[in-house]
């Protein structure tokens, strides 16, 4: 597709029709607000009463020369597409961070992008967990959730950190460092909520014979294996 | 037309391999390009299907056809295909397809290719192939049972 040249900033070498038709659009949107000039009240005896000001003054500096403005970007943010391989209820292998290598049942796709999983916590030790796509193979061994309602009250906010209180004055936090912050208990809340899931899931994995003793394996690669050339 | 001696050293031996011409004169050679050799394509949409030779084009090609087993009759490279020990004996040069077709089910060729080593080994390394990371898994746990079924039963038959 051939883009106009820019001959100035605003003028570009098109079709003069093509122009025409353009800021005829244009043309349409450009009115509805506010007036020019406003009144304003002087004071002073043999002044007038009033004035008319502009409402918007001119600037008081121009710059010498025209400076080029970057193009505008017309690109917006979408919401990460899920692959095809992923569904709800598809064992998927962890590739980074502390649970590598567990394979876990993928629950839902959170508004951030990030999927839900859980191990479940009690075959694995994986609990409700959120992970990103890039870091997860999909295979193609799937436990059935049909009819499995996720309580909607687990979404991205469920996850976010509790605010930490600091030190007040950085006396008081000089004096703080080195001493073992004291650790907050698990909550209770969270592993209501994360029995009432894995319980669903754990019943529907006893259904595949083997799949909870895979699910309790973890990946790893032998001599001979090459991932571009496994089927997962 | 000198006579070639097979030069096995015992006369009954049926470890000769050496395979007898039509002209009487022997080769170390068992399997040649002629018209019904079967062969397995390696190469090409038709790749892993045997078909036969029908007529033999030039030093680099023949004319190949597989009815039975969707091959469509084309020209093949030799490049592109491995012979197998099989062949269809009663087979005239340039057969047509329909001729190849009576031949194969007559001599149930298929069914004999399907049964040898060969070609299990090509199916066994496919499905090994084709295995999901599940079924992964559950070979090494078959493999896990077996292991322990064999190691307790030599235990048994050395203490005994």
């Amino acid at each position: 597709m051939a883009r106009s040249k820019q001959l100035a900033p605003g003028i570009s070498a098109r079709r003069p029709q093509a122009v025409a038709r353009r800021s005829m659009k244009n043309l349409k949107n450009s009115e509805p607000e506010a007036p020019a000039t406003k009144e304003v009240q002087v004071g002073g005896d043999k002044n007038g009463s009033t004035r008319l000001v502009p409402t918007s003054k001119a600037p008081r500096y121009y710059p010498a020369d025209d400076v080029r403005q970057p193009k505008k970007s017309r690109k917006s943010p979408k919401p990460t597409k899920l692959r095809p391989s992923i569904v709800p209820g598809s064992v998927l292998i962890v590739l980074a961070g502390r649970f590598r290598g567990k394979r876990v049942v993928f629950l839902k796709q959170l508004e951030s992008g990030l999927l839900l999983v859980t191990g479940p916590y009690k075959i694995n030790g994986v609990p409700l967990r959120r992970v990103n796509q890039a870091y997860v193979i999909a295979t193609s061994t799937r436990v059935d959730l049909e009819g499995f309602e996720l309580d909607p009250k687990i979404n991205d906010a469920y996850f976010s950190k509790a605010v930490v209180k600091g030190a007040s004055s950085a006396e008081a936090e000089f004096f703080e460092e080195g001493k073992p912050k004291p650790k907050e208990p698990f909550p209770e809340a969270k592993s209501a909520d994360q029995k009432v899931i894995d319980k669903a899931v754990i019943a529907a994995v006893q259904k595949q014979a083997n799949l909870a003793k895979y699910l309790k394996a973890t990946f790893g690669l032998t001599k001979g294996q090459y991932p571009h050339q496994l089927v997962f | 037309m000198s006579v070639s001696v097979c030069l096995c050293f015992s006369t009954s031996s049926p470890s000769c391999m050496c395979s007898t011409q039509r002209d009487g004169s022997e080769s170390n050679f068992q399997r040649f390009v002629e018209v019904g050799r079967v062969v397995l394509l390696n190469a090409g949409p038709s790749a892993g299907n045997i078909a036969v030779i029908a007529e033999i084009i030039d030093h680099n090609r023949a004319i190949v056809d597989g009815p039975t087993t969707s091959v469509p009759r084309q020209s093949y490279p030799y490049r592109h295909l491995s012979l197998t020990p099989l062949r269809l004996t009663k087979l005239p040069r340039a057969a047509g397809t329909g001729v190849i077709r009576k031949q194969l089910e007559k001599e149930g060729t298929v069914a004999r290719w399907e049964n040898s080593a060969w070609a299990k080994k090509r199916t066994a390394i496919q499905k090994r192939r084709s295995l999901n990371d599940f079924a992964r898994f559950e070979v090494m746990l078959a493999k896990k049972a077996r292991r322990d079924v064999v190691r307790k039963s030599l235990a048994k038959s050395a203490k005994a």
